[in-house]
């Protein structure tokens, strides 16, 4: 027990030092001038800012940062109210899309499996790989055409853009779903499938159990800890997706607070927007990784 | 019965696909990617209805245009090419990052394997998609390349290798965990040497599977980059008050840069087909990984089998080595001996070339002749261009070519035609310092009346040229010095209005450019200014002259100008054969007229006589074939192409006649030394006008076959004005200069260029041939 909390702990501590050192990393990109540049003049590199310029301006924004101080103001509001704001709506959508997700992938995956069949199927390896290969754009153009004919013939529960009531997020948390749903589904038929070949599931076949029972009982079990696993790796994919389905749908959450950050050059504003998105990261990596170590523990790890 | 390997199978063919477009888009393509339908009016008898870009899908247009009335289809499939090749060689860039670092890292390299994990952790917590945002915003991106696709390609290969470093590292691990390696280890072999010999030969197959995939992830955030606008190619049309920007280039992430806003007004069609694009060529990449994947997984995998044969297959040292014991190698020498035949005869087996041979001998002394100083630098309307006409007419007869409509000559009105032979600025101020100008180098006179004596010369801002009106004060004895520099259009335009109020005697413009020592000739005449004489002064030189005190100007112009006169075209014609085709014409068209010479300096203008000689040759060739062509060929040298009154303009209002059609090929200078590249200019052509559209291939598989590098540009010709609406289309060729020689009199016959010129003359009487002979005929 001791050395669980011990290693937590070391974990823990060094997450936050690679958040404070991505932080950093952030406010000094934002920082560089939009005309900094190198140039080559009598043999010496010259460039248009020094170093030291950009490090003190870096260090400058840390500090107002720090000190709270967003108090420049966009179109009336104070930012930090707009950015309370949005980081609830984008939370809304980031979490009922990963759960969707979740929910659709592993339901897809177990059809997917060959569920210890000897037959190889390359048709189910179609099926994986092609939603895995749809641009989110596909997705959403689909979607949003989907709406359109729809509310032409007078059914209007899909709004095809913007943001203000739960319709207009029905199909940005559907779109946000696809491409996880499509890598967890590869993720959950791979892991099924190496399940299958071990000895315990061949003694419990042998044994007589169903083959639903075997599923559910013995290879689902290990199976989520391995399927808890691959949620890591796409959660940055999950973000970047976020961006494109907020910016499509018009959905006012931080991604389209970014690029409105972006095109008014504001610094501050897209400092803490991309160190609040980096902290979304962190957070859902967490959860993922301490899903995985101890409410998906396999059993035998739960035994030792 | 052996079992498919469908993800291979489907991968390969959609991958064979992507190759064969991109390498033969012209076959895939209904049209060239920047032909652009125009505002149209149709009426078909019962109803009449405009259509103007962007046309959603429909017969003509099966995949739509775009707003610039550009072809959709045509567009991404033009695009295939840059899109693929950039995501193959950011997916090339980031293998060759992570392989060596992957091998450090499975070498237990504490620093290959903390930048790894560094790099994996911060770059998916910092989504490459933000990264690249924020980095293009900085212009030293931009300043990095000429070519943005560098940069960004750079910053995708560069921050995005960390998870195909990862997989590779494990792969690694995996080979060094063999057994084999020991041996290795064992009998001396460094690390490196054990790297290259063995580690590598045995990740071949995965770093294969592992690049198709790494492809299909660029692919996919290339996409993504295109919805941020974040451009790829090169600029926006448009974009100003209100007006829809709509990029230039057509990589099919340019192509989305405007995705939200189409999809938000309804068109559907400019967001779907690229995104269709992208999620082919993305399966495509996938399935090909995947399949290899499984190819490489079986036990017996006869592809793992011919890749490994592969470096001694092809070595030639093997080769040497079987051919010197041909008899145990015989079937295997005899196989690669055959496939080098095969691989050579490919490479070098000559080109069908066209058996009626454009002379660049000839044209060139037709050239040479058009150049002459007898005939004054041709201006237009004047005796000199009827000279060059008439010579022209002869060479005309003398081929064979009939005469138009009867007669060679066909004469129009030119109400104005002028040539400012020569000017003298003099500045002097008060303590009689002298500053001498240069005429056509220091200065331009763009005014065509005559002017003699030495005025005030007064340094006025806008504000008092506002003012002077607004008291409606009369400056007419006055010459005005007036700084325009760094104003923009519509500012130069408010302070020209302002002055005509004050109707000075003379105004002196202060320009940006700075001056010149080629004698630049430009041709355009400022006819706002009907009381005042007009100079346009360089920046260098108005800033020497707005130094002095009191300065005085003695100007002295001497202006050729001929007012209502004759311009005459001259044009032959060789008429088609077919009834099918006796609607159907094609022109080609030339200046007969030029600038003019000064006083004292020659233009012989031997580029713009080119574009004459060339078209004379070609008629030459064409007529001595003795076929008779399917549609009618017109061969028409234009008089008042360098004035307001142009000979082409007269033709179409007298000649063309609505319901035929007509395509129209305007050949401008040819061809500089310093010109390394032919500019066809295809914007005024429909992409559905199937005439046009196989004349333009046809140009550019001969441009090809002559070894003559062709490419899109805006080129200006008035011409084009003049031909342009209805059925009609036209293409504008022109040399691309770098070092100005045109409208300069070092632009003369030394300065031509034979070989290419002949090429050139070469590739056109291909595409004519090809277009009205339907195909070269022996």
């Amino acid at each position: 027990m001791y050395k669980l909390a011990k290693k937590t702990c070391i974990r823990l501590v060094s997450s936050i030092a690679i958040f404070i050192i991505f932080a950093y990393m952030v406010v000094a990109i934002c920082s560089i001038p939009r005309d900094f540049t190198v140039s080559f003049s009598k043999g010496k590199l010259i460039s248009s800012y020094s170093l030291k310029d950009i490090s003190t301006k870096t260090n400058t924004n840390i500090t107002s940062l720090v000190s709270g101080n967003l108090t420049n103001t966009f179109k009336g509001k104070n930012q930090w109210e707009i950015l309370t704001e949005k980081l609830g709506k984008t939370l809304i959508l980031l979490i009922s899309g990963i759960l969707l997700g979740i929910v659709l992938g592993i339901i897809k995956g177990i059809f997917d499996s060959r569920k210890g069949t000897i037959k190889d199927s390359h048709y189910k390896v179609l099926l994986t790989i092609i939603p895995m290969s749809f641009p989110d754009l596909l997705v959403i153009a689909v979607l949003q055409g989907m709406a359109i004919w729809l509310s032409k013939h007078n059914i209007t529960i899909f709004k095809v853009a913007g943001h203000g009531t739960i319709n207009h997020t029905l199909l940005p948390i559907i779109a946000l779903s696809i491409l996880p749903a499509s890598y967890i589904a590869r993720v959950t038929a791979l892991s099924i499938e190496s399940c299958y070949n071990m000895d315990y599931v061949k003694v419990a076949m042998g044994k007589g159990c169903s083959k639903t029972r075997i599923l559910w009982n013995h290879v689902m079990r290990n199976a989520l800890s391995i399927i808890s696993e691959g949620l890591s790796s796409i959660t940055s994919l999950i973000i970047c997706n976020l961006l494109i389905v907020e910016f499509m749908f018009s959905y006012m959450g931080l991604a389209v607070t970014l690029v409105q950050f972006c095109k008014n050059n504001d610094i501050r504003g897209m400092v803490v927007v991309i160190i609040i998105l980096g902290a979304i990261y962190f957070i859902l990596d967490g959860i993922f990784q301490f899903t995985k170590k101890f409410v998906f523990q396999s059993l035998k790890e739960e035994n030792i | 019965m052996k079992k498919l390997n469908y993800p291979l199978v489907i991968g390969a063919i959609v991958l064979a696909l992507l190759t064969l477009i991109s390498i033969y888009p012209d076959s895939f393509a209904q049209s060239d990617p920047y032909s652009k339908q125009r505002l149209e009016f149709i009426s078909d008898g019962q109803a009449s209805r405009i259509i103007t870009p962007p046309i959603a899908p429909c017969k003509e247009y099966p995949w739509g245009t775009d707003h610039l009335g550009r072809d959709l289809r045509s567009l991404i499939v033009y695009g295939c090419n840059t899109t693929i090749m950039l995501a193959l060689s950011i997916a090339l860039g980031r293998l060759l990052i992570s392989l060596p670092l992957a091998i450090a890292a499975a070498y237990k390299s504490k620093t290959a394997r903390w930048l790894i994990k560094q790099f994996n952790i911060l770059f998916s917590a910092f989504p490459l998609l933000i990264l690249v945002l924020l980095l293009s915003r900085i212009k030293l991106f931009a300043d990095i390349s000429s070519s943005q696709w560098n940069a960004m390609g750079l910053l995708l290969a560069v921050l995005g290798w960390s998870k195909m470093a990862y997989m590779l590292m494990e792969k690694v691990k995996g080979v060094l965990d063999q057994d084999f390696i020991e041996g290795e280890i064992a009998i001396g072999k460094s690390k490196w040497e054990i790297a290259i010999q063995n580690i590598i030969p045995h990740i071949i197959p995965s770093i294969i599977v592992l690049f198709f995939l790494e492809v299909a992830m660029v692919l996919l955030i290339m996409a993504q980059i295109g919805v941020f606008s974040i451009v790829l190619g090169g600029g926006y049309y448009g974009g100003f008050f209100g007006e829809l920007k709509v990029p230039l280039q057509f990589d099919w992430a340019n192509l989305l840069s405007m995705a939200n806003i189409h999809l938000g007004a309804g068109k559907l069609w400019l967001v779907i087909y690229p995104v269709l694009a992208f999620a082919v060529s993305i399966i495509g990449f996938n399935l090909f990984g995947e399949g290899l994947r499984i190819e490489f997984d079986k036990i017996n995998s006869k592809i793992i089998t011919l890749i490994r044969k592969i470096p001694s297959t092809v070595s030639p040292v093997r080769f040497v080595y079987e051919i010197k014991n041909f008899t145990v190698y015989k079937s295997s020498v005899i196989k690669k001996a055959l496939c080098c035949c095969i691989v050579l005869l490919l490479v070098f087996f000559p080109q069908y070339k066209n058996p009626y041979r454009f002379s660049s001998a000839t044209a060139f002394n037709m050239l040479e002749e058009l150049s002459d100083e007898k005939y004054e630098g041709r201006l237009a309307g004047s005796e000199n261009s009827k000279k060059a006409g008439h010579y022209i007419a002869e060479k005309l007869k003398e081929y064979g070519i009939e005469p138009y409509e009867g007669s060679y000559f066909h004469s129009y009105n030119i109400i104005e035609s002028y040539n400012v032979k020569s000017a003298e600025v003099v500045i002097k101020d008060k303590d009689s310092k002298v500053i001498k100008l240069d005429y056509r180098n220091d200065y331009l006179v763009t005014s065509i009346m005559p002017v003699k004596g030495t005025y005030d010369l007064t340094y006025v801002t806008p504000k008092e040229i506002e003012a002077a009106r607004l008291a409606t004060i009369n400056w007419s004895d006055k010459v005005l010095l007036v700084d325009v520099r760094g104003k923009s259009e519509t500012e130069f335009i408010q302070i020209r209005n302002r002055l005509g109020w004050t109707r000075p005697k003379g105004i002196v413009f202060v320009e940006s450019w700075l001056s010149r020592d080629d004698y630049y000739k430009y041709p355009r005449a400022n006819k706002y200014f009907n009381e005042s004489f007009v100079v346009m002064l360089s920046s260098n030189m108005g800033n020497d002259i707005m130094k002095l005190e009191e300065p005085k100007i003695t100007i002295n112009v001497d202006t050729e100008v001929y007012n209502d006169i004759t311009g005459t075209n001259v044009i032959g014609v060789i008429k088609g054969s077919e009834t099918a085709s006796a609607s159907e014409y094609v022109i080609l068209g030339s200046s007969l007229d030029y600038i003019g010479d000064d006083k004292e300096k020659r233009y012989p203008g031997a580029s713009a006589a080119g574009g004459a000689a060339l078209e004379l040759e070609i008629a030459r060739v064409i007529k001595e074939s003795g076929i008779i062509p399917q549609k009618t060929i017109i061969f028409a040298f234009w008089d008042g192409t360098y004035s307001s009154d142009r000979g082409s303009r007269s033709f179409v209002s007298n000649y063309i006649n609505t319901s035929n059609k007509y395509f129209y090929m305007d050949l401008k200078s040819f061809i500089n030394k310093t010109a390394n590249k032919l500019i066809m200019d295809t914007s005024n052509v429909l992409p559905k006008d199937k005439i046009a559209q196989d004349a333009i291939k046809a140009l550019k598989k001969n441009a090809h076959n002559n070894d003559i590098d062709l490419i899109f540009g805006r080129v200006y010709s008035p011409m084009r004005e003049d031909f342009m609406t209805g059925n009609r289309a036209v293409v504008v060729i022109d040399s691309l200069e770098e070092g100005g020689r045109y409208m300069t009199p070092y632009d003369d016959l030394s300065s031509i260029d034979k070989v290419k010129y002949g090429k050139v003359g070469q590739m056109i009487t291909d595409t004519i041939m090809d277009i009205t002979f339907g195909g070269i005929k022996k």
